[in-house]
């Protein structure tokens, strides 16, 4: 009885992960140990990029990678950043490989850092957000707080839980239903049986107008 | 002795009223003093003091929004209780549901001086997804069954950015390519034409920056859905309904409390979250990041880095009411759907 308690409460209620709808998941390890970089191949398909054209023209692996390897890049600055930690990561860890980003898109990691860019989101203290599905299929964060007083805004995700590393354009998530009591528009015939019911209506009324004046 | 032209059944009711009435009036006036005493209760001057005081001090509304927390906090119960009947005291909803009941807050929080809170949205990342509108329904507890949304999104060629052109009903197949979604609520304007045709004085604009509905206040004349450029303002035609499972227990008496019948209510910014540091769950929600919102008095905030780095625009300019939600094209733009590789 109380398993189909649960299955009933289980669209309702579960925490549905948002990385599965917006990010993928990559496993660095697989690649990031065992390639070095050759620097002889100006079109990676890793990347889905050509450094012979367009904004990226005129670059070279080793811009982004510290080469040989391709476990270390390059950040800002000159700093060295590690990807692809062994086991599960903090947001801690992903916010550093922003450094590797804000290399090349540093305007916009301006942004992401003040929170113009990316979604942002809020905690409180002892709080936890719950992804529920809710109204027309949104997942939307329900925030438990003790006191709902005193809310952080902080970045919702690190660059890389929305944009793959390796192709960083993102695409559109699905879309929802429609509003609500959007009128129809009328169908050209109903137009039409509509007015003429009105002229029938108005021209009887004439009529009776006249009919009973002359009674008099 | 029988007068022609008199009923004398008429007459005789019209002696009996007269006499019960005259009956009724000797009995009201003589009534002990101590008796009207009872009935009508004198005021201590401490007591009205008091009162002067807790209006004028912080938390104006701090009174109304405990009476309306024991209200709510009934209500629930009741609801609570049906729920438990229905799927038995041991199930996760009835658990859940009466949890629920005991968290609920009505906050009365007042504006931060010196804040002024204003929304940006990048056009350019906008995918119209209708997210933003229903986490909207989820956050501000809106009646479910008359279909009240707050925020509409619009579909509008991108060369025509025309309000008039607009197609509220776009199908599944967004983004689509050289179309723009324009997502629209209440802009929080600076010269409300919704505030200054309301009689009642039922709707104003906070000090900081936003304009609130008092719900308590609001006869539901509905000037102000008719003054309102945007068609931002909704009306509740019935007693709102929310599954007491998706109730949001975070409440504020200016907000997303929830609302009498025949009320007007909108977009109030999602004063329970942002007056106390929040951010509007349209902005939490949003899979593209095209919305960002702050404080524009904050130096370091996101509007004023918007604002300067990109510019912005805003609908509707010459109706005078000076909107305060900002649209701008942001530096990168969400492929179109059509676009979609592999």
């Amino acid at each position: 009885m109380q398993l189909v308690g649960i299955l009933i409460m289980l669209p309702m209620l579960v925490a549905i992960s948002t990385a599965s709808e917006e990010a993928n998941i990559y496993p660095c390890q697989k690649c990031h140990v065992t390639i070095n970089v050759t620097g002889i191949t100006k079109e990676e398909i890793v990347h889905n990029k050509n450094l012979t054209i367009g904004a990226h023209r005129g670059l070279y692996c080793a811009n982004c990678h510290k080469a040989p390897t391709v476990w270390i890049m390059e950040g800002v600055n000159g700093t060295a950043i590690e990807i692809g930690i062994r086991g599960i990561h903090g947001r801690e860890k992903l916010d550093e490989m922003a450094l590797v980003c804000a290399n090349c898109h540093y305007d916009i990691y301006q942004d992401y850092k003040r929170l113009a860019h990316g979604n942002s989101t809020f905690t409180c203290e002892g709080g936890k957000i719950i992804n529920i599905a809710g109204y027309k299929g949104v997942v939307y964060s329900f925030h438990e707080c003790e006191e709902y007083r005193n809310f952080t805004p902080i970045p919702a995700r690190a660059c890389v839980e929305c944009h793959n590393p390796h192709d960083p354009t993102m695409e559109p998530p699905s879309i929802l239903p429609r509003h609500n009591y959007i009128a129809p528009t009328p169908e050209q015939d109903n137009v039409v049986y509509g007015t003429l019911a009105v002229a029938i209506t108005a021209m009887s009324l004439v009529v009776l107008a006249i009919v009973r004046g002359e009674r008099r | 002795m029988k007068k022609k032209g008199v009923n004398s059944r008429r007459r005789e009711l019209l002696k009996a009223t007269a006499v019960g009435l005259g009956a009724g009036i000797v009995s009201f006036v003589a009534i002990e003093k101590d008796q009207l005493m009872k009935v009508l209760k004198p005021v201590s001057l401490d007591e009205v003091i008091g009162l002067v005081e807790a209006e004028e001090g912080l938390g104006k509304y701090e009174k109304r929004a405990r009476e309306r927390e024991e209200e709510i906090k009934k209500m629930c119960r009741a609801e609570a209780d049906k729920t438990c009947l229905d799927k038995g005291e041991e199930s996760p909803e009835c658990v859940e549901a009466r949890s629920r009941c005991e968290k609920i807050v009505v906050k009365a929080t007042p504006p931060k001086p010196g804040t002024r809170f204003v929304m940006a949205l990048d056009i350019n990342k906008c995918i119209g997804c209708r997210r933003c509108a229903y986490a909207c329904v989820m956050e501000n507890n809106t009646d479910r069954d008359t279909g009240i949304e707050w925020i509409h999104v619009l579909e509008l060629h991108r060369d025509d950015l025309e309000l008039l052109n607009t197609n509220i009903d776009y199908g599944e197949e967004a983004p689509r390519k050289d179309y723009v979604y324009i997502p629209m609520a209440c802009m929080h304007c600076d010269e409300p034409s919704c505030v200054y045709v309301c009689p009642v004085v039922a709707t104003w604009k906070e000090d900081d920056g936003i304009v609130v509905v008092d719900y308590d206040r609001c006869i539901g004349c509905r000037y102000c859905i008719t003054a309102c450029p945007y068609g931002a303002r909704r009306f509740n035609w019935k007693k709102p309904r929310v599954p007491i499972l998706e109730l949001n227990p975070n409440m504020h008496i200016l907000g997303n409390v929830l609302r009498y019948p025949h009320v007007v209510e909108k977009c109030i910014y999602c004063v329970q979250r942002t007056r106390d540091g929040g951010i509007p769950a349209c902005v939490e929600v949003c899979p593209v990041g095209a919305r960002s919102f702050g404080d524009i008095n904050d130096p370091e905030g996101p509007i004023r880095r918007i604002l300067e780095r990109y510019g912005a625009f805003v609908l509707r300019p010459e109706t005078g009411n000076k909107p305060m939600f900002f649209y701008y094209f942001g530096p990168a733009r969400t492929p179109p759907r059509s676009e979609k590789k592999r």
